[in-house]
C-alpha cells in the first residue's frame, strides 16, 4: 500500500513520521546532501474559536502543497505540517518557508459552519542537517526526535 | 495505520509501487541522479515449486535485505522481488546482484518429503534510470518481460543471455 494518508490534510499520516525522517537522514548522510525540514502550524487569531483549528490546518497543508516541490514530502505532525526537503540547503528551505508565510497569510480560511472567513498567521521552524559538510560525514545522523526538538525550538 | 509490509518477505507490498516508484523516479529526474532497479525471481526445480516457493522467496527476501543498503527499498511483487537502489548506476546494480547471488547460493533448500535439495539461484533483470522512459508501468513491464525472456531462453537451453542473467 502507498504511504497512509492523513484524512484532514491529505498529507502522509503521522504514523510514518519516524520512519520517513530516519530514512531521509540516512540517505542524506550516505550521499552527503543537505537535508532540510520545515515545521509549520497555523496561528488562529484571538476570538476565532477552537473550531477553526482543523480548517486552518487543512488550508495550511494545501498552501504548503502548492508551494513545495513534488520531491518534498509532507507529513501531518500533530497540529502542524512537517515537510522534508531532500537535497536542500538552509537558504533554499528558508525561501520556501517565506513563501508559505506570505501565501498563507493572504489566504482566507472559511468557517465550515458560519461561512465567515478568517486569516491566520504561521508559526514555523526550520532545521537543516548539513550532511554535505565535512564534519557531518563522520558518525551517525541525528535521531528523528532530535530533529523534532530542533524544529520546535526554532518555531517563531 | 503504519505502512503494511509483506508478511512473507518482510519487504514492502506491491501497492507501495504506485506512489513510491513514481516518487523515486521523479526525484532521480529532478536531481539528475541514477536510480537502479533490480528484479529477482527465485529459480526452483519444477517438481518442488508447489512446496518450496514460499520458503525460497522468503529466504531471498532475507538475504537481499542483508546485502542491500539501508537506503535501498525492497518490494514483493507476487513471486518476485524488486529492489529500488537510489544513486546506483549499472555497475552498482551489478555489484548488488552478484552479492545477493553469492549469499543466496550458500542457502540450501531441502524438500522434506523427497529429501531432494538445491541451492539458492535466481534469475534477474535490471533497469537503470535515466533511460528512455520514466513511466512506472512501462519500466515494470520491461523488467518482467526481460525475466520472461531469460526463462524462455533457459528452457530452450540455447541463449547465452539466460546463462549470464541467471545466478
Amino acid at each position: 500500500m502507498p504511504l497512509p494518508t492523513d484524512k484532514l490534510t491529505n498529507l502522509v499520516h503521522e504514523t510514518e513520521l519516524e520512519s520517513q525522517i530516519d530514512y531521509e537522514l540516512q540517505r542524506a548522510r550516505r550521499y552527503a546532501w543537505d537535508l532540510s525540514f520545515i515545521l509549520t502550524e497555523p496561528v488562529i487569531p484571538d476570538g476565532a474559536g477552537a473550531d477553526m483549528n482543523y480548517p486552518a490546518l487543512r488550508r495550511l497543508a494545501l498552501t504548503c502543497k502548492q508551494i513545495m516541490r513534488s520531491v518534498d514530502k509532507g507529513i501531518r505532525c500533530g497540529s502542524g505540517v512537517l515537510y522534508i526537503l531532500p537535497e536542500t540547503p538552509a537558504d533554499g528551505a528558508d525561501i520556501a518557508l517565506d513563501k508559505i508565510r506570505q501565501q498563507f497569510g493572504e489566504t482566507d480560511v472559511p468557517n465550515p459552519v458560519t461561512g465567515d472567513s478568517i486569516r491566520c498567521n504561521v508559526r514555523a521552524g526550520r532545521y537543516t542537517y548539513m550532511a554535505s559538510g565535512e564534519s557531518e560525514r563522520q558518525g551517525a545522523p541525528p535521531a528523528w526526535r532530535e530533529v523534532l526538538v530542533n524544529l520546535r525550538g526554532a518555531m517563531e | 495505520m503504519a505502512r503494511e509490509m509483506d508478511s512473507l518477505t518482510g519487504l514492502l507490498k506491491e501497492d507501495w509501487l504506485k506512489q513510491g516508484l513514481d516518487d523515486e523516479l521523479n526525484r532521480a529526474e529532478r536531481f539528475g541522479r541514477d536510480l537502479g532497479l533490480l528484479m529477482l525471481e527465485p529459480l526452483i526445480p519444477e517438481e518442488l515449486v508447489r512446496d518450496l516457493s514460499y520458503p525460497v522467496l522468503k529466504k531471498l527476501g532475507n538475504v537481499s535485505k542483508e546485502v542491500t543498503r539501508i537506503v535501498d527499498v525492497g518490494v514483493r511483487i507476487k513471486n518476485r522481488l524488486l529492489w529500488l537502489l537510489p544513486e546506483t548506476s549499472q555497475d552498482g546494480v551489478e555489484v548488488a546482484r552478484s552479492k545477493i547471488s553469492e549469499k543466496f547460493s550458500q542457502q540450501e533448500f531441502v524438500d522434506s518429503a523427497t529429501g531432494e535439495s538445491f541451492h539458492g539461484r535466481f534469475r534477474s533483470a535490471y533497469f537503470v534510470f535515466p533511460s528512455q522512459t520514466n513511466e512506472r508501468d512501462k519500466i515494470l513491464e520491461r523488467l518482467a518481460a526481460e525475466l520472461e525472456e531469460t526463462k524462455v531462453a533457459a528452457e530452450s537451453g540455447t541463449a547465452e543471455k539466460a546463462e549470464t542473467a541467471e545466478s
